[in-house]
C-alpha cells in the first residue's frame, strides 16, 4: 500500500500531525509500537497547563501553550476541566515570606496576561485566613497564598481523539504495530517495514514522507536511516492518590527549589513531579523509593496530611527534551524542533520531531503539517484548532440522559466526560444487549457497554489499551472488582478463549505490579492482601 | 447466664483463628471474651478451608490423583522451618502432626454452626466465578454437590443470573471444556450453559450478591427460582447444575436441598469471590457459636494493655463512646494480618495492639519497607505478605531476642509470620490450629 504520510508514534504529537494531515486530504498512515499515547503522552502531568513555570525562562513555551490551551479547550471541552490552584507561601521569616509573596503576586500578574488565551481566572492573594478557609489542610505555619489556574484533561484520550479524528478523515490507524525497518532506496526514505505485534505478521508500506514522532525513541528509529538525533531524555514521576482530598490544587517547592503540585484529578489525587535525567529504557521505567519520597517531602511541608492519604500508584514518563549539555534538567527548554532530514542530513524522505509538551501539541502539529504540505506541493489551511475533536461538538443533558437510559447520573456523567456526544452512540448499545448497563469498574465507573464500544470504536485491542481508554481499574479496588470480567468482555469482542483471557489478566497484573510496588504502604496491603487472595488464593489463576 | 467479673481469657479478633482457639475455650463460657472490629479476611472467605496446597500443581494435572494434603504440608515444612506448621510441628512424631491437623480442622467443621463437607488428607477440586479450578480441603455444604475430582459421566449444566455480572456462566463452561479435554478420564461428559432471569429482578442489571442471597433465603422466592430454573430445562438431560454463590445467607442448605428436589439435579453453588456470601455466612456461624456458648462479643478496639512483668493484666478497650478495662488471665491474639489490621504499616511495619516485633522468617523486620520485600512479578510468594509475630510451639509471641514476650500472650492466625497463606493455600489450616493450640494453652490460665 502507498501514502503520502506515515506517521511513526502515536504520542500526541503523532496523533496530532495525522489528524491535521488527514483534514488537509493528506493519505496517512499513523503507526504506533504499543497503544496511543501509552507513554510520555499518557503518563505526563495530566494538565495543559500554560507553563506558569517557563515564565521567566522560555517565554515562547508559556505564549505557545497559553494560545494553544485555549484552542484545546474549544475543540475538546468535554475533556477538560479547571483547576483552581494555590501556591502558598511559608513563613520562616516574617519579612521573607512578605517579599516571597509580592514577588509572586507580580508573577502571577504577568502570568495573568496569558490567561486571556485559556480562559483562566486572573490570579488572587490571599491572606494567611483566606488561604486557609479556601483549603482547611493547608499547613498553620503559612503566610498568605496566591492563586492561578490551570486546565486538567484526561491525556490519553487527547491522544486518542486526535488519531480518531484522523480516522474519520480517511487516515488509516495500526497500533500494537512496530516499524522495523525502512525501505531505503538511492538514499531516500521511501517505506517502512512493520511487524504486527499482535498477528505476529509483517508488512511493508510505501509513502512520500516518512514522520518521525516517537519522542524518547527517535534517536533509536533515526538510526534505522543511518541518520543522528540527540534528545536528553528526563523521567518525571507522578503519584495517584485515592479520591479528592483537596479543594484546589497546591503549587510548592520540592527540597531542591523546584516546583512541585498536588491536584484533584478526576475522581482521584496527583501529586508531580519529578526531572532526573534518564539513561534506561524509555518503555520500562523503574520508580524509586527514593523518587516517591521526594514527591511526599516536598508536598508534606505545606499539606501535612498527604503522609495519611493512600497512594494507589506511582507512574512515569520520559520527556524527550531538546538535547544540551550542562543545564539542569528544570531549566532544559520545552520547546520542539521539527528537524527535516533532507536538508539537515540529505536523507530524502525523512522528518523528526523532538521536543515540545502537552499544551502545545496541536501547533506544533500545525507546523510540521505546513512542511509535510510544502513537500508534496499541497495548498490546504489548517484547520485543528477550528473543528471540534470527536464529541467534542457540543454539551449533553446529563440528568436527561441518565434518566432515559434508566441510569445513575455519575456513570453518564462520567461517560460523557470521556466521550462528549458519543456518549450516545456508546448508549445505544444498551438497546442491543441490557446486559451492557452492566457496572464493571464500580470505581470510574465503567459499563460493560463502554468496554465494548472501545474494542469496537476505539482500537482497544488489550487491557492495559481499555485502562487508557476508560480509567477502568484505577481506583481504589485496585482492579480487584473489574480486570477480570473486562477481560472476559473484552475476550468476547476479540474472539479471545478462556486461556487468552487468563493469560491478558496475567500480563496486566504484571506490568501493573510496577506501579504498585513503589506505592506499596499503609492501607494498600490490606488492598494488595485482597488481591492476592482474589486473583491467586482464590482464583488460582497462577495454577494455568 | 452465670456473671463473672475476670479476669477473662480475651479473644481479639473475630475469624477463622478465633473460633478455633474459642472451641478450646467453650467449657469455660462467660469467663471468656471476644473483642473484634469490623470483619476481617474470613468475612471474604470462598466458603473453603484451605490447608495446603500443592505449590507446583497446574490446573491440568490430572485431577484424581491429588497429592494428599500430608504431603503439602510436609512440603511447606520441609522449604521453610519459620512456616507455622512447621514451628507447631517440632513436636510431633513421623505422622501424627498431620493426623492431629486433620483432628483438629475436622472438629472445627463439627463444631461450626454451618455445615462444612471434606475428607480427610484430601484436597478436592471445585469450579470458581473465574472458570478456574482450585483444590482445597473443605467447603460449605452448598458447594459441596459438584467436587469436579469426584463426578462420573456428568452432564453439567452452569447458570447465570442476568443482570448479575460476576458470574459469567458462558465463560466459566468454554473455560472448563478446556480443562476437561486435558483430562484422560474426563469426569464430565457434557457441560452447558444458561443465562436466567431471577424472579423478581426481571430486566435488572447491577445486582449485588446480598440482594439475590438475602431474597432467596425466603421460602417462596427459592421455590420460585427452582421452578424458574426448571422452565428453562426444557427436557434438556443435565445431571448437576452450578449456581453462582448466592443461594441465601441464613438458609444455603435447605435451599440446595430445595433446588435438588425441585429441579431433579444435583445443585451447587461455585466457590466465591470477594465480595463473598459465603463469607458473609461463615462470620455469622461464628457469631451464633459465641453467642450459643455464652461467650460475650465486644465489639470494639483493643487500644492499650497493662502488664506486670511478663504477664498482660488488663487490656484497654475502645468502645463507640467510652474506653473500659477488662482484667485479663491470658489473650488470644487473632487479629489477622493487614486485612484485619493484626499488621499494619504506618512508615514501618507495626503490630499496634502489643508493639510486638515482627518477622520475615527469623529477620527482624524493623525498618524494612514492602518495597524492599517484594518481588518484581506478582505472581508467587511475597516476603512483605509474610511479615508476622513470631511464635514458639506454644503459640506464645516472641521478642527480639527469641524469648517469650508476654507468658500469657498467644498468637493465632494470619497475624503470625512465616507463611504466605494466599500462594500456599494454607490459611485455614494453619489459622484453626495455631488458635487451638492459644486456646489449649490459654486455659491453662484459668
Amino acid at each position: 500500500m502507498e501514502f503520502d504520510l506515515i506517521v511513526i508514534g502515536g504520542g500526541v504529537n503523532g496523533c496530532g500531525i495525522a489528524r491535521d494531515a488527514a483534514m488537509r486530504g493528506v493519505k496517512t498512515l499513523l503507526i504506533e509500537r504499543d497503544d496511543f499515547a501509552c507513554a510520555a503522552s499518557g503518563n505526563n502531568s495530566q494538565m495543559i497547563h500554560g507553563g506558569a513555570r517557563y515564565l521567566t525562562s522560555d517565554l515562547k513555551t508559556t505564549q505557545l501553550s497559553s494560545i494553544d490551551s485555549g484552542y484545546i479547550q474549544k475543540i475538546a471541552p468535554h475533556l477538560i476541566f479547571r483547576i483552581p490552584f494555590i501556591f502558598p507561601i511559608l513563613k520562616p521569616d516574617h519579612k521573607r515570606s512578605k517579599w516571597r509573596l509580592a514577588l509572586l503576586d507580580a508573577y502571577f500578574r504577568a502570568y495573568d496576561r496569558f490567561g486571556r488565551w485559556k480562559n483562566a481566572k486572573p490570579h488572587l492573594r490571599l491572606s494567611r485566613e483566606e488561604a486557609l478557609k479556601l483549603e482547611p489542610d493547608l499547613s498553620p505555619d503559612i503566610a498568605g497564598a496566591v492563586t492561578f489556574d490551570e486546565f486538567g484533561i484526561d491525556s490519553p484520550r487527547l491522544s486518542l481523539l486526535n488519531a480518531l479524528s484522523a480516522h474519520e478523515h480517511g487516515a488509516t490507524l495500526k497500533n500494537h504495530t512496530q516499524v522495523i525497518g525502512f525501505i531505503l532506496e538511492s538514499g531516500a526514505v521511501v517505506g517502512v517495514k512493520v511487524k504486527d505485534l499482535l498477528k505476529g505478521t509483517c508488512e511493508e508500506y510505501r509513502s512520500k514522507i516518512i514522520f518521525n514522532a516517537t519522542g524518547p525513541w527517535a534517536p533509536e528509529l533515526a538510526r534505522l536511516a543511518g541518520v543522528e538525533i540527540k534528545v536528553r531524555p528526563t523521567k518525571g514521576v507522578h503519584i495517584t492518590f485515592e479520591g479528592r482530598f483537596l479543594n484546589a490544587a497546591i503549587m510548592t517547592e520540592a527540597i531542591d527549589g523546584r516546583t512541585l503540585f498536588i491536584m484533584p484529578h478526576q475522581n482521584t489525587t496527583i501529586l508531580g513531579t519529578t526531572d532526573d535525567d534518564y539513561f534506561g529504557d524509555p518503555g520500562d521505567i523503574p520508580i524509586l523509593e527514593d523518587e516517591v519520597e521526594y514527591l511526599l517531602e516536598g508536598v508534606e511541608k505545606v499539606f501535612p496530611r498527604i503522609r495519611q492519604a493512600r497512594m494507589l500508584r506511582a507512574w512515569a514518563g520520559v520527556r524527550p527534551t531538546l538535547y544540551r549539555r550542562g543545564l539542569y534538567e528544570d531549566d532544559l527548554s520545552r520547546e520542539h524542533w521539527i528537524i527535516d532530514h533532507e536538508t539537515k542530513d540529505a536523507v530524502v524522505g525523512l522528518v523528526s520531531v523532538i521536543g515540545g509538551k502537552l499544551a502545545s501539541y496541536r501547533i506544533l502539529a500545525e507546523e510540521a503539517t505546513n512542511l509535510i504540505c510544502q513537500k508534496l506541493s499541497l495548498q490546504a489551511a489548517c484547520q485543528t484548532h477550528e473543528e471540534s475533536l470527536p464529541g467534542g461538538d457540543a454539551a449533553l443533558n446529563i440528568e436527561a440522559l441518565a434518566k432515559l437510559h434508566n441510569l445513575d447520573a455519575l456513570t453518564v456523567e462520567r461517560l460523557t466526560f470521556r466521550h462528549g456526544t458519543l456518549a450516545k452512540k456508546v448508549l445505544s448499545l444498551l438497546g442491543v444487549q441490557p446486559s451492557n448497563a452492566n457496572r464493571i469498574c464500580q470505581c470510574e465507573p465503567v459499563m460493560a457497554a463502554e468496554i465494548r464500544y472501545a474494542v469496537r470504536f476505539e482500537f482497544c485491542r488489550s487491557l492495559e489499551d481499555l485502562r487508557r481508554r476508560t480509567r477502568f481499574s484505577i481506583g481504589v479496588c485496585g482492579g480487584n472488582d473489574c480486570v477480570f470480567l473486562a477481560a472476559v468482555i473484552l475476550g468476547e469482542e476479540l474472539g479471545w478463549d478462556p486461556l487468552r483471557v487468563f493469560k491478558e489478566v496475567n500480563l496486566f497484573l504484571k506490568n501493573k505490579w510496577k506501579e504498585t510496588v513503589p506505592v506499596l504502604q499503609g492501607e494498600q496491603l490490606a488492598q494488595n492482601e485482597l488481591a492476592s487472595y482474589l486473583y491467586y488464593g482464590m482464583g488460582c489463576i497462577d495454577q494455568i | 447466664m452465670e456473671n463473672h467479673n475476670g479476669p477473662y481469657i480475651v479473644i481479639i479478633g473475630g475469624g477463622i483463628a478465633a473460633f478455633a482457639a474459642a472451641i478450646e475455650l467453650a467449657e469455660l463460657g462467660p469467663k471468656v471474651k471476644l473483642v473484634k472490629v469490623s470483619p476481617g479476611a474470613s468475612g471474604i472467605s470462598s466458603g473453603a478451608w484451605d490447608i495446603a496446597d500443592d505449590l507446583n500443581r497446574s490446573s491440568y494435572d490430572a485431577w484424581q490423583d491429588l497429592k494428599p494434603i500430608s504431603h503439602n504440608i510436609f512440603n511447606l515444612i520441609k522449604k521453610n522451618e519459620f512456616h507455622p506448621y512447621a514451628v507447631l510441628a517440632s513436636g510431633y512424631q513421623n505422622n501424627s502432626f498431620y493426623q492431629y491437623v486433620h483432628q483438629v480442622v475436622a472438629n472445627a467443621s463439627d463444631q461450626l454452626p454451618l455445615r462444612m463437607m471434606g475428607v480427610e488428607n484430601q484436597n478436592k477440586i471445585f469450579l470458581t466465578p473465574m472458570g478456574t479450578l482450585k483444590s482445597t480441603a473443605w467447603v460449605q455444604a452448598s458447594q459441596g454437590g459438584i467436587s469436579i475430582s469426584e463426578l462420573k459421566e456428568a452432564k453439567l449444566l452452569i447458570a447465570g443470573i442476568r443482570g448479575y455480572a460476576p458470574f459469567q456462566a458462558r465463560f466459566i463452561r468454554d473455560a472448563l471444556e478446556i480443562f476437561l479435554e486435558k483430562q484422560d478420564d474426563p469426569p464430565i461428559s457434557f457441560t452447558g450453559y444458561l443465562e436466567m432471569e431471577m424472579p423478581g429482578f426481571e430486566g435488572r442489571t447491577n445486582l449485588s450478591p446480598a440482594e439475590l442471597a438475602h431474597y432467596l433465603d425466603k421460602e417462596e422466592n427459592f421455590v420460585k427460582f427452582g421452578k424458574a430454573i426448571v422452565s428453562y430445562l426444557e427436557g434438556k438431560v443435565y445431571s448437576h447444575l452450578l449456581l453462582p454463590p448466592i443461594l441465601g445467607v441464613q438458609n444455603s442448605r435447605l435451599i440446595v436441598e430445595a433446588l435438588n428436589k425441585i429441579t431433579g439435579l444435583q445443585c451447587a453453588e461455585s466457590l466465591a469471590l470477594p465480595v463473598s456470601i459465603p463469607g458473609l455466612r461463615l462470620e455469622n456461624a461464628i457469631n451464633r457459636y459465641m453467642n450459643s456458648h455464652n461467650i460475650d462479643i465486644i465489639e470494639g478496639k483493643v487500644v492499650g494493655f497493662e502488664h506486670l512483668s511478663r504477664r498482660i493484666k488488663y487490656l484497654d478497650v475502645q468502645l463507640d463512646d467510652s474506653v473500659i478495662k477488662i482484667p485479663v488471665k491470658a489473650v488470644i491474639l487473632a487479629t489477622g494480618k493487614f486485612i484485619g489490621n493484626g499488621i499494619q504499616h504506618q512508615q514501618k511495619f507495626l503490630e499496634p495492639i502489643f508493639h510486638l516485633p515482627l518477622f520475615y522468617k527469623d529477620q527482624p523486620v524493623r525498618c524494612l519497607s514492602p518495597l524492599r520485600l517484594a518481588h518484581a512479578h506478582p505472581q508467587g510468594i511475597q516476603p512483605f505478605n509474610s511479615v508476622g509475630v513470631r511464635i514458639n510451639a506454644q503459640t506464645q509471641a516472641l521478642s527480639e531476642d527469641g524469648d517469650v514476650a508476654f507468658e500469657n500472650l498467644f498468637a493465632a492466625g494470619a497475624v503470625i509470620g512465616g507463611a504466605d497463606f494466599a500462594f500456599e493455600r494454607c490459611g485455614a489450616g494453619v489459622a484453626i490450629v495455631t488458635g487451638q493450640v492459644a486456646g489449649k494453652n490459654a486455659k491453662s490460665f484459668i
